[in-house]
């Protein structure tokens, strides 16, 4: 059957989307989680939202029925959120699609008191008693397409999202779940050789630092304030004392790369240039007893993509060298190189 | 076979094909040309064929411009297929009709006949043996759609998705979709689920009776619920009676009951016939990487290709895995679904039919219409919702793959491979190999076994493999 360039894996989906049939216990469950509103318009979409609500949750128990996870709940301004284990999903929940345009409301990206790890979309037909689970979008994918200038804002106030944009194999949904277990059943077993496993785990679990989020004091493992981290690495140079002259937060780093004998500091300043956009400089600096960096030691930046988008490389004697500062907006990715001969190490950053 | 393959093979209505009816034949003529011509790495094959066509060097004789045209119509029968699965699955539910209703209108190319436009693209003729021009019996709809690109050809849009376009607009798909998309559903239904766009199309006055239904019939709708009853009821003498009031209040003048039914009904008329192309999404994505506008993926045909896949090895690993994983997941599944069943409350006396049905309907190749009757299940809708063989085949489906990279990741922990630190979208592109793969192998297959329609039998891998657990099952 092979024998056919065409195929892509949304193929399956339409012909067997993921259909839940709605029986007598899914309307009296939903029946307790809708708001008893006494405006019709939102009454009828917290009705919707609550039975999508109630068939996800069961979909989702039953699909991880391996994982034990707590499934919570959430209604926040007639918007339905669903907690399992670490994951929150957020339901967009809507009657038809035809017209291959989803409306999700500005206030739940923009402003929402709770930052979602997925937008579910999910088809309701009321009077066929189906519910079809459409796809999804992660939190970046959805901040990234909006802020990119592609969505275009309705008089209501709603972005208007393409289908396309959308991730229309609903099991993708359960992948960070088996992602998740994968990095713990590593560790249970990993008693005899953890030395070895920890290098696979580290991988696994090293999370894509979320630039922005440091303002909010969210920080990612490994990473430390200037503070702290003079007082690991005293001899650190501090040439970028001027440089962080008005910078709201420069907020610290400390990357420990390993290249051969010489060990670095990557030095990450975000600045706030307005809302969502921020500065970002980045610097490379010796450690320890070490006053220049290695000659020819070079740093990378690096879209999402893999293309090289600038470079540098120190000379004889740099005490330190930078990116030329560049600005980005939220959920923005790059990934930062730092070589020397055959040696690199890359880091990947989340803006 | 490399992506230039889409020039030389065609997607045409097949009624022999019995899962899908349709399929793809190699054009002989189209691809002795496009050998011919010997395109080379990196060049832009398509820009040759449509100048060609088009005929914008003018030093090309008429046989050659009607060949590049058949390779063109080749390219553009993949996406016109595409957009009658997309509206099939876009108009979900109950609707009465499949993607194999659409093909007839726009899958129309006979491969054969050479064709030519002249005079910009304002006149076709099709080319005989003695490479005289005739004017054409028959105007394939492939053609509509090059002749109309041609004129477009300033714009940004692709070839792919100027065919998407058209191909979405066509009248008699639409006319058919007016009439057939919306059939399954009751009046008060559509009135419930009228959205915005189609509220501005209304009249005030309309808008108003609209607002008074929902003020009133979707109110009670959320409490009826609660006793069973599915199918949207006529309203009821007292809810009429409140709406009137409502509208009373509102200035609108409905004399009685009987006006008011009358008007509802009209304004659900207007709603079945409502245009759903007035919004479209964009075809085109904006690259800010690029800085350029890409096609849409999901329009796009990937090209897995097995003859130039590098990873061979990895094939092979697939392909065992599967053929362990397969008969393990579908016992797994259909004792979870009798489980489920058991814990229902209105289909727990079905349970122990549950194996029966399957045997009928993959076995005995009954639709659940004939099975419905045998088991005691009051209509299709029951046996839908019991047996679901659609559930049990995406259930399956998701539980192979998920073992498979399970079985991936293992191996790749044992080998010790470097899995990078963005190892999310790592195990999503695994997930989306593996999908490939398995739908390719196994399910894509079983997936139109169940949407074809009469007579079909089930012979696919995954039905062989059903039929063997059901035989054994004891």
């Amino acid at each position: 059957m092979r024998n056919i360039s065409t195929y892509d894996s949304i193929d399956f989906r339409l012909l067997i989307p993921e259909i839940i049939h709605l029986e007598t216990e899914h309307f009296e469950c939903a029946n307790k989680i809708c708001l008893q509103i006494s405006n019709e318009p939102k009454q009828w979409e917290s009705y919707l939202n609550s039975l999508a609500l109630v068939a996800f949750k069961n979909w989702l128990t039953e699909k991880l029925s391996q994982y034990n996870l707590d499934l919570e709940i959430q209604v926040i301004d007639n918007t339905y959120y669903l907690c399992a284990g670490e994951l929150k999903y957020c339901l967009i929940s809507v009657e038809h699609i035809l017209d291959e345009i989803v409306n999700i409301s500005r206030k739940i990206i923009d402003i929402s008191a709770m930052l979602p790890d997925f937008y579910v979309l999910i088809e309701v037909l009321e009077e066929e008693e189906e519910v079809i689970i459409k796809g999804f979008l992660s939190y970046g994918d959805l901040t990234n397409y909006c802020f990119q200038g592609n969505s275009r804002l309705s008089h209501d106030d709603d972005y208007q999202i393409p289908l396309s944009v959308f991730d229309l194999e609903p099991n993708h949904l359960l992948l960070s779940h088996q992602f998740a277990e994968l990095a713990e059943s590593s560790l249970a077993t990993s008693a005899g050789n953890v030395a070895e496993q920890k290098t696979l785990i580290d991988g696994l679990e090293k999370r894509v630092p979320k630039l922005s989020q440091w303002f909010k004091n969210v920080f990612d493992e490994g990473w430390l304030t200037i503070d702290k981290l003079t007082k690991v690495e005293s001899n650190l140079a501090f040439n970028t004392r001027k440089l962080v002259e008005g910078v709201r937060r420069g907020k610290l780093i400390d990357l420990e790369i390993q290249l051969g004998k010489n060990t670095v500091a990557l030095l990450v300043n975000i600045i706030e240039v307005t809302d969502n956009k921020f500065s970002i400089l980045i610097q490379l600096h010796p450690t320890g007893k070490h006053k220049y960096l290695p000659q020819n030691l070079q740093l990378i930046m690096l879209s999402k993509a893999g293309k090289i988008l600038q470079e540098v490389r120190a000379r004889a004697q740099d005490n330190y060298i930078q990116l030329k500062p560049f600005k980005g907006e939220a959920a923005k990715r790059f990934s930062i190189e730092v070589a020397l001969d055959n040696i690199s190490i890359k880091e990947n950053f989340e803006i | 076979m490399s992506g230039l393959s889409r020039y030389w093979n065609i997607w045409r209505i097949d009624p022999a094909s019995e899962a899908v009816g349709y399929k793809s034949s190699v054009i002989p003529v189209a691809q002795e040309f496009i050998n011919d011509l010997n395109f080379r790495r990196n060049t832009d094959s398509q820009a040759t064929l449509l100048s060609y066509f088009y005929n914008q060097n003018c030093d090309v004789d008429i046989k050659t411009r009607a060949k590049a045209g058949l390779c063109l119509r080749c390219y553009i029968s993949y996406p016109i297929l595409k957009v009658c699965k997309k509206l099939d699955s876009l108009f979900s539910g109950g609707k009465q009709f499949t993607y194999r209703d659409l093909l007839p209108f726009v899958l129309d190319d006979d491969g054969r006949t050479l064709m030519v436009i002249e005079q910009d693209a304002k006149k076709l003729f099709s080319l005989d043996k003695n490479g005289q021009l005739k004017s054409p019996s028959y105007q394939f709809f492939s053609l509509k759609i090059l002749q109309s690109f041609r004129s477009e050809s300033q714009s940004r849009m692709s070839l792919d998705n100027w065919t998407y376009l058209q191909t979405k607009q066509n009248p008699q798909i639409k006319n058919f979709i007016s009439e057939f998309g919306f059939r399954h559903l009751s009046d008060w239904a559509l009135l419930n689920r009228v959205r915005r766009n189609q509220l501005e199309g209304l009249s005030i006055r309309e808008r108003n009776i609209v607002e008074a239904f929902h003020m009133v019939y979707r109110r009670d709708r959320v409490k009826q619920r609660q006793t069973g009853i599915r199918k949207c009821p006529d309203p009821s003498r007292a809810q009429l009676q409140e709406m009137l009031m409502y509208l009373r209040d509102k200035k609108i003048n409905v004399n009685n009951n009987k006006d008011l039914i009358i008007s509802l009904h009209q304004i659900a008329v207007q709603l079945r016939q409502y245009d759903i192309w007035n919004s479209r999404e964009p075809l085109e994505i904006y690259n800010p990487e690029a800085q350029i506008y890409t096609p849409r993926a999901d329009l796009l045909g990937a090209s897995l290709d097995i003859e130039e896949e590098e990873n061979k090895e990895f094939i092979r690993f697939l392909q065992k895995q599967l053929n362990l994983i397969l008969a393990d997941a579908i016992k797994q599944e259909i004792n979870n679904r009798i489980c489920q069943l058991k814990k229902s409350k209105r289909y727990a006396i079905f349970a122990n039919q549950y194996i029966q049905g399957l045997q009928l309907y993959y076995c005995d190749n009954l639709s659940l219409r004939e099975i419905a009757p045998k088991l005691n299940m009051q209509s299709w809708d029951r046996a839908r919702r019991i047996l679901n063989p659609g559930k049990l085949l995406s259930d399956v489906r998701s539980l192979t793959i998920q073992k498979i990279i399970s079985e991936i990741l293992h191996k790749a922990q044992e080998k010790k491979f470097f899995i990078e630190s963005s190892s999310k979208e790592y195990i999503k592109n695994i997930a989306e190999e593996v999908e490939c793969f398995t739908d390719t192998e196994v399910f894509k297959e079983a997936a139109e076994e169940i949407r074809a329609g009469k007579n079909r039998t089930m012979n696919s891998v995954y039905a062989q493999q059903l039929k063997i657990y059901l035989q054994d099952y004891k």
